[in-house]
């Protein structure tokens, strides 16, 4: 177990009441984890705790195997945070950027500058000020900086934000990789589509208490119907169950009386399951 | 000592990307100009002090604040925490690169009207104290304001009772009597106007003073930074 975290409280100076109100999860070493909620649920401030920005939490946080407040400087060296938004020096170019932050490790950058920023589509902005770069030229240096130590550890905070499809599908077969390469990796985000596709589990977190911990897969079978909606060009709509589908005498005469216009699975997007759920949507 | 100088390395390389060591060098050469023409005032060496204490005072206090507001603005704190970064290093690397372009502004202020008659070792030491006294003092007091204006408004006392009373008092406006040992960059200031006009010093008292002044501060400034921004 790489993340053990048990009965997680975390109350803000200030704060009528908790942000956290006892998580409970684990997350498993080589394992991509997402935790899903809408703005305000407690996502970065759980993840603030797990970098070690956050203090003055209640519960047990352990990490690799060992209480997080048991760790010195060298946590740092084991994580890698990619955050939400961009947060560069302006003035400085990509590589300046890179250099100054691979300057804070013992061992500095493991892997070679240019194929870093090769594996983002950078390479011609490596000498550039990221003061000319776009948001989504940021976000990928973003990426690049969490990696370029070779952490254990990734904390990704919304890792397509920003990005366009092309870029986004990158960013997400990257952390694949990684996830390949027996990296733990924890994501927030409220992006559905980026935890359904690359999350092996996923928690909703809602108002500061999980909800549910599964993999995308079974909360989509669980909450959804394992069934097609069959829609023929005449206008006609008829749902047959997927179970046998090929033998379902129904199904196969519907589909011989008019020419089909689409046919549809009934499975429950993760979306749709969050809402069941949570009552609430993610856009909330 | 290594990483050390390579954080100090990167804080000039920061300074210099946003222009502060160039507007430090620009103010100052204006400074100089000014003291260079009033050469055959009688006033001299008390508006050279006078400059002394208002040119290191703004690059050290403001300059310290203005870039660590923009690594704020920017979200670049939160990124630096996540790393093995060294808070010790990284804000002595900080207090440092500001009060040695101070010290290199103050040293052609002082040589623009004097040459090199005045007692370099008594000046550079009571310059430097002056600049990391400030430069400390404007990270312990950015820990108070969230934004750049408010701390501006909240130095206005703050430059009254640590920069201007001492002043006064040398300047002969006010006679603040033995209260004067008090302040924190009197040492400096003992030092810095016998080096340019050879008033009397108080050797034992200038040294330990900024001796004292100077590790407390940091270890104020420290704690602060450490308790209110990195941990928020």
């Amino acid at each position: 177990m790489m993340i053990q975290v048990e009965n997680l409280e975390f109350q803000y100076p200030g704060n009528d009441g908790p942000t956290l109100k006892g998580l409970n999860f684990e997350i498993d070493k080589g394992e991509v984890f997402g935790f899903l909620g809408p703005s305000g649920a407690g996502k970065s401030t759980t993840q603030k705790v797990l970098y070690k920005i956050l203090s003055g939490y209640s519960g047990s946080v352990r990490i690799d195997g060992k209480d997080l407040s048991g760790w010195n400087n060298a946590y740092f060296e084991k994580i890698g945070v990619g955050f939400e938004l961009p947060n560069h020096y302006l003035k400085l170019t990509g590589k300046e950027n890179m250099d100054l932050f691979a300057s804070f490790y013992p061992n500095g950058r493991k892997h070679k500058i240019e194929e870093l920023f090769g594996m983002v589509d950078l390479q011609e902005a490596l000498n550039k000020p990221v003061e000319t770069y776009s948001k989504g030229m940021k976000m990928r240096l973003n990426f690049i900086r969490a990696i370029q130590h070779n952490p254990d550890i990734l904390f990704l905070d919304e890792p397509t934000a920003g990005l366009d499809p092309v870029n986004a599908h990158k960013i997400k077969q990257h952390i694949l990789d990684l996830k390949a390469a027996g990296k733990t990796i924890f994501i927030t985000t409220h992006n559905m589509h980026t935890a359904d596709e690359i999350c092996d589990r996923v928690s909703f977190i809602v108002d500061g208490e999980l909800k549910v911990t599964d993999s995308p897969q079974k909360l989509k079978s669980q909450y959804g119907r394992e069934a097609i909606r069959v829609e023929l060009k005449d206008g006609k709509k008829q749902e047959f169950p997927l179970e046998k589908l090929g033998e379902n005498r129904a199904f196969l005469t519907f589909i011989k009386e008019a020419e089909v216009k689409q046919i549809q699975t009934l499975e429950a997007s993760l979306e749709e399951v969050f809402i069941q759920i949570t009552g609430k949507s993610l856009a909330s | 000592m290594r990483a050390f100088l390579s954080q100090l390395r990167w804080q000039f390389t920061l300074l210099q990307k946003n222009s502060i060591i160039s507007i430090s060098f620009a103010v100052t050469l204006i400074y100089g100009i000014i003291l260079y023409f009033s050469k055959e005032g009688g006033y001299l060496d008390k508006v050279l002090v006078a400059m002394v204490l208002n040119d290191p005072s703004v690059i050290g206090y403001f300059f310290i604040a203005l870039a660590i507001y923009t690594e704020m603005k920017h979200g670049i704190l939160p990124a630096l925490f996540v790393t093995p970064v060294n808070l010790h290093q990284l804000l002595i690397a900080k207090t440092l690169s500001v009060s040695i372009i101070g010290v290199i502004c103050l040293l052609g202020l002082v040589i623009s009207v004097k040459g090199f008659d005045f007692g370099i070792m008594y000046y550079t030491l009571g310059s430097l104290g002056i600049c990391v006294m400030s430069a400390l003092l404007g990270l312990m007091m950015l820990t108070y304001a969230n934004e750049f204006l408010k701390f501006a408004m909240m130095s206005v006392p703050v430059f009254l009772a640590f920069f201007n009373l001492p002043l006064f008092h040398y300047l002969g406006g006010v006679d603040m009597g033995m209260i004067k040992y008090l302040f924190p960059i009197q040492g400096s200031v003992d030092l810095i106007s016998n080096a340019v006009s050879g008033t009397e010093v108080h050797l034992w008292y200038s040294i330990l003073s900024i001796l004292i002044v100077v590790p407390l501060f940091y270890m104020l400034a420290y704690r602060l930074f450490a308790r209110k921004i990195v941990h928020q």
